[in-house]
């Protein structure tokens, strides 16, 4: 029987195949997690250099813990110094990076309607939201938030020219905490392909960026739900996405039965109502950022808010726990375990 | 009727098959699931312990603030208490799925699922 | 070809013999529709089993390996994953037989039903391997080897039913316990 004879080669070809297939260096992954801005972040790198993962993560960790330093508000040289300048209405010099954030975070500033300010650092002191230590315990009095309404200004009242940003008064003051982590993001990207690193995710606290894929397959990224439960949602995401989520459970404490969260509407000086959190999807961190507390502080207006910024790829929980999700959003995002009771399509042409 | 022939080791084996299912479905189909599930502890960055979650214990890890009580049991684990004010972690839960995590910011501590194959590279929140 | 001169045995001529009826269970039972995909009766075991108890392993080996073999190029799934899935499915099954062999007294329900899981696990095995490799798999593997069991005995009391029939007839053969040793070379 020759043809059973020469088949027999096939199995053999199979197991050899297979055998060789195992051969050649094997794709790792290095995950390493240090804290920086005030938070975890987790690096996963998939590499066969872990060498090189490791001085590019070293290097991204050094920038991230500088930079928070940098960017802080109140605290040190960098943008404290600015703000101490704005505060007495002088004008004040900017380092190269701080005015790359300024132009950005002015530009959603307008595109979100003033939904995203930057220039909310003395609402966010006067709501003890600021620093990194613990909450408040409860809100500040009416009177003082009437005083901030009264006098408030907007990054719109900002002139920049050049390196020199010079105010209109005196109320305006920079807190760059819904826009820097998603910049900073953007940079750490940069950073690791200036370095050759190729896949990777940077996970900053839960908001992310992805680079390439994880050895032939996407990366998986998990969404949690706002109220626990652990992760309701899940998407694959493609290289240069970045995944960023804003919600009421990130900050917040509660007095006399009632939330109150670190995502202020600049309109009314309280936190935002309507969601419990806005998670959206786009090709770069610092617009992400952005646009996560806009949308956010826009509550159930959010598709409105989200065409004005040219985002597609949204899910926001409601309060009610419906959860809404764009047909861009609802074509890739899948419901780990059971879908939620309420799902809505939300269309916005 | 012809009788079939049955042999003592064909009953034997068919015992033991069932046996063999029976512990198949206790092994794949309990609470915990996913068997080989671990509990990474990090402290200030660094990883500090690995705790099976099939082995219920409560332990103490001393952090940048004070202890952390942390809590396996049923193959789940929680922070229990953590010092700071907010205690996030605390409201986190009971963590059973893989790249789920309990932050325990101001005490530097970090509580994660691990598992072989996890479902997801990374979680967003 | 006409290089070739094949002398075909006695033996050869029942491999073949056999290997053809397997394929044909073989293939008919891939066109049939399966409640669960993954999930078949694996009736062509029956014919391993028989083959085993009445001719040996070797025998039974080779029919078995046929099977798979020319079967996939009938079915058009020759060296396609599905392919490496039967195979190695198959090849479990003959250790698992052997093994069997070893223990006295196994008929042909026990055959049927170590054949069965070992080619189940080791086909769910390399399934998980080859296509998804997602923990979650395993929460079916319980259910696909309950099938095994169950098409197993069933196979297995298939295969004693015959073999009682072709004992009953031809008087001169006793029945046979230890397959290994049937087949004198």
């Amino acid at each position: 029987m020759p043809g059973v004879r020469r088949s027999r080669a096939g199995p053999i070809l199979v197991v050899l195949t297979l055998a060789l297939a195992g051969c050649g260096r094997e794709p790792q992954l290095v995950d390493r997690q240090f804290l920086a801005f005030g938070t975890l972040v987790d690096v996963s790198v998939f590499t066969r250099s872990p060498e090189r993962a490791h001085r590019a993560i070293d290097q991204v960790r050094e920038a991230l813990q500088r930079w928070h330093e940098t960017w802080h508000p109140w605290r040190g040289e960098g943008l404290a110094r600015i703000n101490r300048r704005l505060a007495a209405g002088r004008p004040a010099e900017l380092s190269p990076e701080i005015r790359d954030m300024l132009v950005s975070a002015t530009r959603y500033h307008r595109l979100s309607g003033g939904r995203f300010d930057p220039a909310l650092a003395g609402l966010v002191r006067l709501w003890g939201f600021n620093g990194d230590e613990d909450p408040p315990s409860r809100p500040p009095a009416d009177a003082a938030l009437r005083d901030w309404l009264a006098e408030r200004g907007s990054v719109a009242d900002l002139t920049l020219r050049e390196d020199r940003v010079t105010p209109a008064g005196t109320g305006v003051q920079l807190d760059l905490g819904g826009f820097a982590k998603g910049y900073a993001l953007d940079r750490a990207v940069a950073m690791f392909q200036a370095a050759g690193v190729e896949n990777a995710i940077i996970n900053a606290g839960g908001d992310l960026r992805v680079m390439g894929q994880r050895g032939g397959r996407a990366w998986r990224v998990g969404i949690r739900g706002p109220r626990g439960g652990g992760v309701f949602a899940a998407v694959e995401a493609a290289d240069g996405e970045a995944v960023f989520t804003s919600g009421d459970y990130e900050r917040f404490f509660e007095w006399r039965g009632r939330r109150y969260h670190h995502i202020l509407d600049p309109e009314t000086g309280r936190p935002a109502r309507g969601l419990r959190s806005v998670t959206v999807i786009t090709n770069a961190g610092g617009l992400a950022d952005a646009a996560a507390t806009a949308l956010f502080v826009a509550g159930r207006e959010w598709p409105a808010a989200a065409r004005d910024l040219g985002l597609d790829q949204v899910m926001a929980v409601t309060d009610d726990g419906t959860v809404e999700v764009t047909p861009a959003m609802a074509g890739r995002i899948r419901f780990v375990d059971a879908r939620p009771d309420r799902v809505e399509e939300v269309s916005w042409q | 009727m012809r009788r079939i022939p049955v042999t003592f080791t064909d009953c034997a084996v068919l015992a033991g098959a069932l046996t063999l299912l029976a512990a198949l479905y206790l092994g794949l189909w309990s609470p915990a699931g996913q068997a080989g599930s671990r509990a990474s502890i990090w402290v200030s960055g660094e990883q500090r312990q690995s705790l099976d979650l099939e082995t219920s214990r409560t332990i103490r890890v001393s952090g940048a603030l004070g202890e952390s009580v942390i809590e396996v049991r049923d193959g789940r684990v929680r922070v229990a208490d953590s010092p700071g004010r907010q205690k996030l972690c605390v409201e986190a839960g009971w963590l059973s799925r893989s790249g789920e995590s309990a932050i325990c910011l101001p005490n530097q501590v970090v509580v994660r699922i691990e598992s072989p194959q996890p479902r997801f590279d990374t979680v967003n929140f | 070809m006409a290089a070739t001169h094949l002398h075909a045995t006695r033996e050869d001529m029942r491999v073949a013999y056999l290997a053809a009826l397997a394929i044909v269970i073989h293939v008919v039972e891939a066109g049939l529709p399966s409640p669960l995909p993954g999930i078949k009766p694996g009736l062509a075991n029956i014919v391993t089993v028989l083959v085993l108890m009445c001719f040996g392993l070797r025998t039974a080996a080779w029919v078995t390996l046929l099977r798979v073999v020319a079967g996939s190029l009938v079915v058009g799934s020759f060296l396609s994953p599905t392919f490496l899935m039967s195979f190695s499915g198959a090849v479990a099954a003959l250790l698992a037989l052997a093994a069997g062999g070893l223990v006295p007294g196994m008929g042909a329900v026990g055959y049927s039903v170590l054949a069965g899981m070992a080619h189940m696990a080791t086909q769910f095995s390399v399934a998980y391997l080859l296509f998804v490799p997602h923990p979650a798999l395993w929460a079916m593997f319980p259910v696909f080897m309950t099938a095994s069991v169950g098409f197993g005995v069933i196979n297995g009391i298939i295969a004693a039913a015959i073999l009682g029939r072709i004992n009953t007839r031809t008087v001169q053969r006793p029945q046979q316990t230890m397959p290994l040793s049937q087949h004198g070379q």
